[in-house]
């Protein structure tokens, strides 16, 4: 399967970006992560962004890169609505513009990108990150009781513990369901 | 530790070795790098430029070792959360060994000419990266690393060589991670502090410099409390910041003079045109005996055979490197280009003018925006943390860097431009 385009792209991460904020998401870095992480596996496309195990959970150089040339190209912006915090990041005007030049193109990527939002937007970043590494440990290996992958979450993030990796296990599952259900013409891969 | 051997070298000094380092250092992998020039071809438009991999990769050792001394030193600890991370003494010694083995290393992989050739010219899933993890873990450096005291573990030196990026399928803890960002790390990486002291003196520019004893001194492990994790990273006291400031800036000006100059990314350009009609498959070899082998020696010597033998398949190829007839730019992007909703205006009047003037006679380049807002932890005056993008305007509104250029033959330049005046408009939709 080919990659798909550079201004898709760009799209596409417009739309997860809105989609956040739509449910109230702080939207740093760590949520468009993660909430890609999730989507573009539940979309089952080639968006072309490996996530790697970085600092014990999924993190796409590519997409730090994307990222960063989005904002350069002033497609995205920062904003720091509150002190102590790192980065948010927005969509400009600029980027509503390639959004809305290319949206017909990524229709069939919108509902992931919408029960990925729902799901994450209000998780702070510790959640995120174990959210995130619930779904990755689970999607490297299916078949092992509930137990093992918790185990295995400990190990990569030892202030994770057991009982907190299990909890998340579950909700990854619960929502992998969810999404089966509601995601229908997206073809889920299989755990 | 002892060090019982120095080089001497303009940008640092003197940079010592321990004896069993020394063995590094004399090793084939190691002494080819004498023969692979920093920045390419660049001396044909910065005739000092000619500067090697060999020399940039002791400084690098050098500047990692230093920061590792400050950052693991007990005094400059100051949270809990970043103790739990830090090794007793003695595993200490053992990392400080891998940071130093691993600096030394982290460039074993580079092709001829450095970066220029490295997209096209490799097979795919092959880059330096791959091949230096791969010189790494040959029979003749695993000796090497055996035999050091205490021994090395290979994997250990592969995953701070390469950094987290290109380290798959090895994973990296936190420990693993703060050490690699020492040594490749995109804020304040030595290979990063290196390239930009040593590539600005050679080159005569003056852009490159910046207070980086001070930025030394002022890094720090600290929890990144603003970002809502627990985990620990490389950091700065808020004292350092304008000297963090100075790197970026300084990276930024190099990069606008030196790094992507039009007429030395042509020459990238023009190189990679010789090689892919000169090397036997369009490719360079991943076969470690085969890459070893091979340095810009030998393709400059092909270079010149070929410009002095007009008989030759590569004569022109090579004439236009060897006697700087080089293709010229005749469009380089602005911002307002992209107000149509192109946003790689370049490739549009690329792909036009290549209609218009035959493939041959126009060539492209392109490198998507990039802006370096490094965020990473700040140590305030009253011991508080927050984001270094929070604490420096410069360094959260640094410009961005991009390339996208349009090359012509220049027989046909009065032409193109010509043509690309009455066209341009047009093809990107600005009308």
């Amino acid at each position: 399967m080919n990659r798909i385009s550079y201004s898709l792209r760009c799209a596409l991460i417009v739309d997860l970006i809105n989609k956040l904020h739509k449910h109230g998401s702080w939207c740093g870095e760590t949520h468009i992560q993660k909430a890609m992480y999730i989507s573009q596996d539940l979309a089952k496309a080639n968006f072309g962004y490996k996530f790697i195990m970085y600092k014990h959970s999924p993190f796409s150089f590519d997409l730090k890169d994307e990222l960063a040339a989005m904002r350069a190209s002033g497609i995205i912006e920062f904003a720091f609505p509150q002190h102590g915090y790192g980065p948010s990041i927005r969509v400009t005007t600029f980027g509503e513009k390639v959004y809305d030049t290319n949206r017909e193109n990524i229709d069939i990527y919108h509902r992931a990108n919408e029960f990925v939002a729902k799901w994450l937007a209000t998780n702070d970043v510790r959640s995120l990150e174990k959210l995130a590494t619930a779904y990755y440990v689970t999607k490297k290996n299916p078949r092992d009781p509930i137990i093992e992958r918790a185990k295995k979450i400990n190990n990569l993030k030892p202030h994770v513990d057991v009982i907190a990796a299990e909890e998340a296990i579950k909700v990854v599952e619960k929502k992998r369901e969810q999404a089966k259900r509601e995601i229908s013409s997206v073809l889920l891969t299989t755990f | 530790m002892k060090y019982n051997h120095e080089f001497r070298d303009p940008i640092h000094t003197f940079i010592s070795l321990r004896t069993d380092e020394r063995r590094m250092v004399d090793s084939q992998p190691f002494q080819r790098l004498r023969h692979i020039h920093q920045l390419a071809l660049t001396y044909l438009v910065y005739p000092g430029s000619t500067h090697k991999r060999f020399e940039h990769s002791l400084g690098v050792m050098h500047l990692a070792s230093r920061i590792f001394d400050v950052v693991t030193a007990p005094e400059n600890i100051f949270d809990e959360s970043v103790r739990r991370i830090i090794p007793d003494d003695q595993t200490k010694q053992y990392w400080k060994s891998v940071v130093r083995a691993a600096a030394l290393c982290h460039d074993l992989g580079h092709l001829p000419f450095s970066h220029a050739a490295e997209d096209q010219l490799l097979p795919d899933g092959y880059d330096h990266e791959k091949v230096t993890k791969d010189i790494i873990s040959s029979p003749e450096m695993a000796e090497i690393w055996r035999t050091m005291t205490p021994p090395l573990r290979c994997d250990d030196i592969i995953k701070l060589a390469v950094g987290p990026k290109k380290a798959d399928p090895l994973e990296l803890s936190t420990w693993e991670t703060i050490l690699a960002e020492i040594i490749v790390g995109d804020a304040f990486g030595a290979d990063r502090m290196d390239y930009l002291l040593r590539d600005s003196f050679h080159a005569g520019v003056e852009y490159g410099k910046f207070d980086h004893n001070r930025l030394i001194n002022t890094l720090r492990i600290l929890p990144q409390s603003y970002a809502d994790t627990d985990e620990p990273a490389l950091g700065l006291e808020s004292g350092g910041l304008e000297s963090s400031e100075g790197l970026m800036v300084a990276r930024y000006f190099m990069y606008k003079q030196v790094y992507l100059h039009p007429i030395r990314r042509v020459y990238d350009i023009h190189l990679i045109d010789f090689l892919k009609s000169w090397l036997p498959g369009a490719k360079f070899s991943t076969r470690l005996e085969k890459h070893l082998r091979i340095t810009d020696a030998e393709v400059l010597a092909a270079i010149h055979k070929a410009c002095a033998t007009p008989s030759s398949s590569n004569h022109i190829l090579a004439k236009r490197i060897q006697c700087r007839d080089h293709f010229r730019f005749f469009y380089l992007a602005s911002s307002g280009d992209k107000q149509g909703g192109k946003l790689v205006p370049g490739k549009t009047i690329a792909a036009a003018a290549i209609e218009q003037f035959g493939k041959i006679a126009i060539r492209y380049d392109h490198i998507p925006p990039k802006v370096s807002a490094p965020n990473f932890p700040v140590r305030r005056y009253d011991g508080t943390i927050e984001s270094s993008l929070k604490s420096s305007p410069i360094l959260e509104k640094l410009p961005s860097i991009e390339v996208d250029t349009v090359y012509c033959d220049k027989s046909i330049l009065a032409d193109a431009v010509k043509w690309k005046q009455d066209n341009m408009e047009t093809l990107l939709g600005l009308k």
